[in-house]
């Protein structure tokens, strides 16, 4: 019968430090050795293929693969769409959940807020939702890891950076896009069953 | 059983935050703090009393799932409540309670009045709390104070251990969600009301949870996103999206210390049914534990096992006992003694006199069953008679450990004492 002390004391010795255990929006590092990088996506996009994007993090990276004036043209056109679209927090500690760097933006009228701090920008001949204009966007990299547009998740990066050009393999769907759209996220839908009657049993 | 009143010899508030147990003290009914946690007093109970109720818990339980067997078998769901698709996710998941619906723990309610009878009150089989309170403050409480004696307590490990099991058959069962996230195969998500008692259930079943190898995160269930994709997930499932957690991070496995029926009522619900059924979220407690929370089940058990020792006596209708009789009224959904009420029967069924006991609450339209009363472990105090219950656990199908709880009141509710115990072998 297995009633006798064969617990150690180990065990109550680390209950309820939170130790290892992830509480409410805590961002995490872990990273099991099991565990793939992301490679499938939503059945709401179809992928037709995959294909290796360059992140850079300065003109000078992007100029070993292009023309440093259309790198230039590139990088502003990134930060122009990063002031305009970057998701914006109000406290430091909401957009380091999400975002592995963030940077406070001063507003002209004393406040502040913030934003995830851009690792870069890519640019390709099929972004731009198929038609092939040669844009760039902004890229971040969230609390997870993955390199993100504003709006897309590309991918886990395959390649540290190496003189400032990361690679990330980013699904391409038949759309011309590239990366996985983000779903639409709402909350509180467990909110009545929080607020009622107290304590489980 | 012999309750022993001691001087709590050691500075127990401050043990027992250290441990992070932090809800253990209590509002009395009229305001100001009351102890919950009590060490004041603990059972001292015989080796063959522990293992009448180990034998008595393991057995109940076993009669539980075969009642169980026989509703989805005889489709025997009206008593319960349940909606027709309510009860065909009950159906599947007790379909699939060898694989990845297994269960993780329960308790039952033992009443030991000490003639040597020991009869099942009900069984709180899909949200128990009290949990942290036996398998850890309890032990560290014998540790402390009786090195020397032992405890009928060995939930922490069997816990890991059944955790470890629910783990394995997850991830060998894989998940159809084609989400281009699949770190979730190995994180479980506890979710519970933002209280002080729950959360704190929660915090100690994460770290059990992480100790068998789970990633586990804690989140308040009003925390709990739905990522609308606006196309189904899974071919044929018609599912269009997935629960997350804060980060974003799909929810794959679930634990929740809410009750099915509160979940399932709730703006998400129709969303966790779905995604259920779909397999694409798998929960502890599975869905086929509704059917034992359920005081419903109480008729069940007398029907199938009439005059069986270990069961009071049941009906859904008070006419049937067919005899003068005290009896228990409670509400099929309640929870800690609410709605209970106690009160005598006439050989009609009708009820004479005042009743005995009762405390207010808000359950009760979801209809009521009758058992007869029985009486409780008892002891006299300095304060006055004390009525105690017996909470006996269940982890995976054994029986492991068991939790007091003590009342002034014959009806045993949220802020009844949890006093320990121990053995000499």
């Amino acid at each position: 019968m297995k009633k006798s002390k064969i617990r150690k004391s180990r065990y109550v010795a680390s209950v309820l430090r939170g130790a290892g255990v992830v509480i409410l929006a805590l961002p995490i590092a872990a990273c099991d050795p099991g565990q793939q990088a992301a490679t499938e996506q939503p059945a709401t996009e179809q992928k037709v293929g995959e294909q290796d994007v360059k992140i850079y993090s300065s003109i000078e990276a992007c100029a070993s693969d292009a023309d440093p004036a259309a790198c230039e043209a590139a990088r502003n056109q990134a930060i122009t769409e990063h002031r305009e679209k970057a998701p914006r927090y109000t406290n430091a500690e909401q957009c380091r959940t999400e975002n592995k760097e963030c940077e406070e933006v001063r507003t002209s009228s004393g406040g502040s807020y913030f934003m995830p701090m851009m690792m870069g920008f890519m640019m390709g001949r099929m972004l731009g939702g198929g038609g092939y204009g040669f844009g760039s966007r902004p890229v971040y990299t969230d609390s997870q890891g993955y390199a993100n547009t504003t709006d897309r998740r590309l991918g886990m990066p395959a390649t540290p950076s190496a003189g400032g050009t990361t690679t990330v393999r980013a699904p391409v769907t038949a759309g011309g896009d590239i990366g996985t759209r983000t779903a639409t996220v709402s909350r509180g839908g467990f909110g009545s069953s929080s607020a009622r009657f107290g304590a489980a049993s | 059983m012999e309750r022993v009143a001691i001087t709590p010899l050691r500075d127990w508030q401050s043990a027992a935050e250290e441990l992070g147990f932090d809800w253990h003290t209590a509002e009395a009914p009229g305001g100001g703090p009351q102890p919950y946690w009590d060490e004041s007093a603990y059972w001292q109970l015989s080796a063959a009393e522990v293992d009448d109720i180990e034998a008595a818990t393991a057995e109940l339980h076993a009669m539980c799932l075969d009642a169980v067997a026989h509703i989805i078998a005889e489709k025997e769901f009206t008593p319960f409540g349940l909606t027709p698709a309510q009860a065909g996710l009950v159906a599947a998941s007790w379909a699939r309670r060898e694989d990845e619906d297994l269960s993780l723990y329960g308790r039952f309610d033992l009443a030991i009045p000490g003639n040597g009878d020991i009869k099942m009150l009900e069984y709180n089989a899909d949200t128990p709390t009290g949990l942290y309170e036996a398998a850890v403050m309890q032990w560290q409480w014998l540790q402390t104070v009786f090195p020397d004696r032992d405890q009928f307590n060995s939930l922490h490990e069997a816990l890991v251990a059944r955790f470890q099991e629910i783990r394995l058959r997850w991830q060998a069962r894989g998940v159809p969600m084609e989400s281009e996230r699949r770190e979730e195969l190995n994180t479980l998500h506890l979710i519970a009301a933002d209280i002080p008692e729950d959360r704190g259930t929660i915090a100690y079943l994460a770290e059990v949870a992480l100790e068998a190898g789970f990633r586990a995160k804690t989140l308040a269930a009003d925390r709990v996103g739905w990522a609308e994709t606006g196309a189904p997930v899974t071919r044929g499932s018609g599912v269009t999206g997935w629960f997350v957690d804060t980060e974003d991070q799909p929810i794959a496995g679930l634990f929740k210390l809410q009750p099915w029926e509160w979940l399932l009522a709730d703006d998400f619900g129709e969303k966790l049914l779905a995604l259920t059924d779909a397999g694409i979220v798998r929960v502890i407690e599975p869905a086929w534990k509704m059917l034992l929370s359920n005081k419903a089940i109480l008729p069940v058990l007398w029907r199938l096992n009439p005059g069986h020792a270990l069961l009071c006596e049941a009906h859904a209708d008070r006419h049937a006992f067919k005899r003068p009789l005290r009896v228990v009224a409670k509400p099929k959904l309640g929870r800690e003694g609410a709605n209970v009420s106690i009160a005598d029967l006439d050989a009609a069924g009708e009820i004479t006199g005042a009743p005995l006991d009762h405390v207010d609450g808000p359950y009760g339209q979801e209809g009521y069953i009758y058992q007869e009363a029985v009486p409780l472990a008892q002891a006299t105090t300095a304060r006055g008679p004390v009525h105690a219950v017996i909470g006996s656990w269940i982890v995976g199908d054994e029986s492991r450990g068991i939790g007091i709880r003590e009342s002034n009141t014959l009806i045993t509710g949220n802020t009844s004492r949890f006093v320990p115990h121990c053995f000499t072998p």
